[in-house]
């Protein structure tokens, strides 16, 4: 086994180690104390790191995970008294390549729902995974060496028997990954008690109500263009919830209103940057898109500090979904109105992220969906923000276990 | 749309114009003479295939509408080399397939398909003939294959390692393959053929990577000499990347042959799979030329316009012989520098260059599976 320990109790020296170490913790409440103190205590070393703004993806991390933020989230599963909510035991996380903290979120809301974790990171190193680990390790030689404890996190090659063999005894399984990684993990046998969560790839989107637009004041579209372009610059745009297309709705091609969106827009995007080798991806994802009449016209198909705008198509069979190439380039569509958007869905659809559309007109297109597409709608500028309920799971709901005591008094 | 039903150029006339290529000297243009040819050639085969080739057509719909016919020769639209692997691109029918290339592909994932018709096919033997009579003459020399023939067992499918060769071995005769099928060198037959052969000059075939393998570092491991004789002619190519890893330059490899083997007329090409033929060969002075049926283009990685010489950045390929696939215009993923026109020591006409390597990959990009980031 070619197993590198990067963060574990004193104690743990090896996988096997790892494993007997965390089934000797036990099993916690939710949101017990010491994993809440824990938690505050990172989000406010990470917010306090030198040049963290730097990095905005570990900006919204401490963010999220701040005080008042968890104890909020706490409220939702603390007062019913049906239930008793307590962790289900070892977690198994399988943390995605590409970005770098995604894993943190899972894990931390694996502990808070009373777990211990196994955590296998990317072989890929990081400066982001670098300063999430450093904290971990300063706060457990600064005495939080118990809750510090209920964690290991490591590296190993996928063909590596380590998630087999933590497999077989783990409670629950999450994998973040490409179809093919999550497909592969999933084979492996899991405890017949565990549970397990699965976050493939997905594709999202967002849609803009034309009819909104028109009312929108200037320095209001100044905000909504920033807040789109935030939206595709994180991560290269090739997160699962990165907005790939952008349908106008309320009309059935260009208008004034959509020229006055993309003249803000590109006044948003001035500072967008690609390496070359972006560059050249780009292009080649694009004149694919374009071989198979996907889309068609670009402004500038080429410029690295240019987002491209391209027309895209409704009627072919093939999608934007297929070969998108991220790194700043939107397809956009018209549709008439909101509910013609319904039969556009795919099942692998995640976000909508929108603006200008009321919460009744969400419902109605929701109610008409008829696959497993959308797992959330929120507005332009969160797209990427994480949520306790992500890809159709509540996920300290799910991570716990509830023991019915309904029939107690 | 910039191209109008009014541009179909019939296939025909398109053929006699390339067949009114200058055969016998391949590097007779100059600037001022090349320019007008090149780009009625190019604007006839962009309207070809345009109209021909659905997907070639759709491609043409991202560049910008200002873009009129007839276009400059830097406004020639240019498809991503990458393209042949993901797309089936060909302008004929399908029943004039007379061949399919297929590239070896570096990453072994996704290989690039290019259909041939006959005439295409034939026209291409014809220009890389020309080319290469240009460097070692027009008799039929003893020839030497720097590979096995085993690589032809099965005919039916030829890869482009087989397709080079059997492209090469036309110009030369009493063909020896010199190595076995681990590619382990066949020394006492070599010494044999050698011996034999010596005293005229001796043809040498093969791949880049594979000379420098089985050639050059069994002469340094076992501390032989090879006497290829005086007017002995190497022509490799097939791509330095191998090397680079081993950090062996041009110079060292040419210094290499020319110690251990005795060779000292080396020329290096640089071509690909999907313009065979038309293959930029290196001179006497180290510089890669393009011939009359092609021109090279520098442009800039970070937005693709043209770069004037001896700047750094990537290269576009444009070839004449492209009938039956729209290859006349290609970008490349590979890194060089044009260093001047018509003004080369070696005499010949035309642009003359170097490949300084390939780009390097995007990061969190697969070719098979682009969008691996979760969130």
């Amino acid at each position: 086994m070619s197993v590198s320990i990067l963060f574990a109790h004193e104690k743990v020296a090896s996988v096997e180690d790892a494993i007997d170490y965390l089934e000797s913790c036990s099993i916690w409440n939710i949101f017990d104390k010491r994993a809440v103190s824990f938690i505050n205590k990172f989000s406010s070393l990470l917010l306090k790191y030198p040049a963290i703004n730097q990095y905005p993806d570990l900006v919204a991390l401490a963010y999220w995970f701040r005080r008042a933020n968890i104890h909020k989230l706490e409220q939702n599963y603390i007062n019913d008294k049906d239930v008793f909510r307590v962790g289900r035991g070892v977690s198994l996380h399988i943390a995605p390549s590409n970005v770098d903290t995604i894993f943190v979120y899972s894990f931390f809301l694996s502990l808070l729902a009373g777990n211990s974790s196994f955590i296998r990171v990317s072989q890929k190193s990081s400066p982001q995974l670098d300063i999430v680990i450093q904290l971990f390790q300063d706060l457990y030689d600064s005495g939080e060496t118990e809750t510090a404890g209920r964690f290991v996190i490591c590296t190993y090659p996928h063909e590596d028997t380590t998630t087999e063999i933590v497999s077989k005894l783990c409670e629950l399984r999450i994998i973040w990954g490409g179809d093919k990684t999550v497909s592969n993990i999933t084979a492996i046998p899991l405890n017949p008690t565990a549970l397990e969560i699965k976050f493939p790839n997905r594709i999202s989107f967002s849609a803009i109500n034309l009819s909104t637009l028109t009312k929108t004041t200037d320095k209001e579209l100044i905000r909504l263009c920033e807040n789109f372009y935030a939206d595709i610059q994180l991560f290269g745009q090739q997160a699962c919830s990165s907005p790939l297309a952008l349908y106008f709705v309320g009309s059935s091609g260009p208008c004034e209103q959509s020229e006055r969106f993309w003249n803000f827009f590109a006044a948003a995007a001035k500072n967008h940057k690609l390496s070359a080798s972006e560059v050249m991806d780009r292009y080649v994802s694009l004149s694919s898109m374009a071989i198979s009449g996907i889309v068609d016209k670009a402004e500038v198909p080429f410029s690295h500090d240019k987002v491209l705008i391209l027309n895209g198509s409704l009627t072919t069979q093939i999608s934007f979904r297929d070969g998108h190439p991220g790194n700043g380039s939107i397809v956009q569509f018209f549709l008439p109105q909101l509910a013609d958007l319904s039969s556009h869905i795919r099942p692998k659809d995640q976000t909508l992220s929108i603006y200008g559309f009321s919460l009744g007109e969400v419902g109605e297109l929701l109610a008409s969906l008829t696959n497993r597409g959308l797992d959330r709608v929120v507005p332009i500028g969160q797209a990427l923000e994480f949520s306790n309920i992500w890809d159709g799971y509540d996920l300290i709901d799910s991570m716990s276990r509830k023991i019915d005591v309904s029939k107690i008094k | 749309m910039h191209f109008t039903g009014k541009d179909i150029v019939k296939i025909d006339n398109l053929i006699e114009k390339l067949d009114e290529i200058d055969l016998v000297n391949p590097y007779s243009m100059t600037a001022s003479e090349k320019m007008p040819f090149l780009q009625d050639l190019m604007n006839s085969l962009t309207s070809f295939h345009y109209n021909n080739c659905k997907g070639y057509r759709n491609f043409t719909s991202v560049f910008n509408d200002s873009v009129n016919h007839p276009l400059d020769i830097d406004n020639i639209p240019f498809l991503p080399v990458r393209m042949f692997k993901q797309h089936d691109l060909f302008s004929l029918d399908k029943s004039f397939i007379f061949k399919t290339l297929n590239s070896s592909g570096t990453s072994g994932q996704s290989v690039s398909k290019i259909h041939l018709d006959a005439t295409t096919a034939k026209r291409q033997s014809k220009i890389l003939s020309s080319i290469t009579k240009n460097f070692i003459g027009d008799a039929r020399i003893p020839m030497i294959i720097a590979d096995s023939n085993e690589l032809f067992k099965d005919r039916a499918k030829l890869n482009a390692r087989a397709a080079g060769i059997l492209g090469f071995s036309v110009f030369g005769r009493n063909h020896f393959y010199c190595l076995d099928k681990d590619l382990n060198l066949l020394v006492e037959g070599l010494i044999e053929f050698l011996d034999k052969h010596r005293d005229g000059p001796i043809f040498i075939f093969g791949f880049t990577f594979i000379v420098w393998q089985s050639l050059i570092q069994y002469a340094i491991k076992n501390q032989v000499k090879f006497d290829f004789g005086n007017q002995s002619v190497l022509i490799h190519g097939g791509g330095w990347k191998k090397l680079e890893d081993q950090k062996v330059s041009n110079h060292e490899f040419k210094q290499a042959l020319h110690d251990h083997l005795g060779i000292k007329l080396v020329h290096n090409y640089y071509g690909m799979v999907e313009q065979v033929g038309s293959i930029f060969m290196e001179c006497e002075h180290g510089y890669l030329h393009c011939p009359n049926y092609a021109e090279l283009i520098i442009r800039d990685p970070l937005n693709f316009d043209v770069l004037p010489f001896n700047r750094e950045g990537v290269i576009q390929v444009l070839s004449a012989l492209p009938v039956s696939y729209p290859g006349h215009s290609l970008l490349t993923e590979d890194l060089g520098t044009v260093h001047g026109e018509d003004d080369c020591g070696c005499g010949r006409k035309g642009k003359y260059f170097t490949v300084s390597g390939r780009m390097p990959l995007a990061e969190l990009r697969g070719c098979s599976d682009t969008r691996e980031v979760k969130i």
